[in-house]
């Protein structure tokens, strides 16, 4: 949708590739700033993005 | 500078300061050797100044507290239990003969050491807390 390699997403938010893999993969969940700079870098919110999923229940 | 290039770079400093150690031990030159990893040092935390590549972020330091942390336990465990079998078997006194004294000093200083490790743990614990607001009175 926004053409943009992950390389492209990790350079902008100022983060390495791995990184983004990682959240991509649901392995690392990030902080409430990059999640912040990566919503802010697609122009939407947070929710629209990144999904809360309590993992005590 | 690319994160490739200053890996590279890391790998050069690496192997000059593995040869001049050689040649300090050889020629018995510890100033050499000392020179060369300040030097060394310097020229790595250079080198990371050029770098333009973003080598470190959260996810990397998160990594690495976690890494330290483990590593301070386990550590710290298999010192404890090394300095106490030490510090036991070397007051049985028969054990290891003459040995037995530097055996019970060496593990009484390693169990020193270990204790230390323990204080300053507990200090940067509580200036973190410091640092992150943990401390001070509530609002009412």
């Amino acid at each position: 949708m926004h053409d943009l390699t992950q390389e492209d997403l990790a350079r902008d938010v100022g983060v390495t590739r791995q990184t983004i893999l990682a959240i991509e993969k649901g392995k690392y969940d990030p902080s409430l700033e990059l999640a912040f700079k990566m919503a802010r870098r697609f122009h939407v919110t947070i929710e629209e993005i990144f999904v809360f999923e309590d993992s005590s229940l | 500078m690319k994160q490739y290039t200053y890996f590279l770079l890391l790998g050069v400093i690496a192997v000059l300061e593995v040869g001049i150690f050689f040649w300090s031990v050889e020629n018995l030159e510890p100033l050499v050797m000392t020179g060369a990893v300040i030097i060394g040092v310097l020229a790595a935390w250079i080198s990371r100044q050029m770098v333009d590549d973003v080598i470190t972020d959260e996810r990397s330091h998160l990594i690495t507290e976690k890494a330290s942390l483990r590593t301070l336990q386990v550590m710290g465990i298999t010192l404890f239990s090394y300095a106490l079998g030490g510090v036991v078997i070397s007051i049985g006194g028969e054990t290891f003969g003459p040995f037995s004294y530097q055996i019970a000093r060496f593990s009484f200083l390693l169990m020193f050491i270990v204790f230390l490790m323990i204080i300053v743990y507990i200090l940067f614990i509580s200036w973190y807390e410091r640092k992150f607001g943990a401390g001070g009175e509530d609002e009412e």
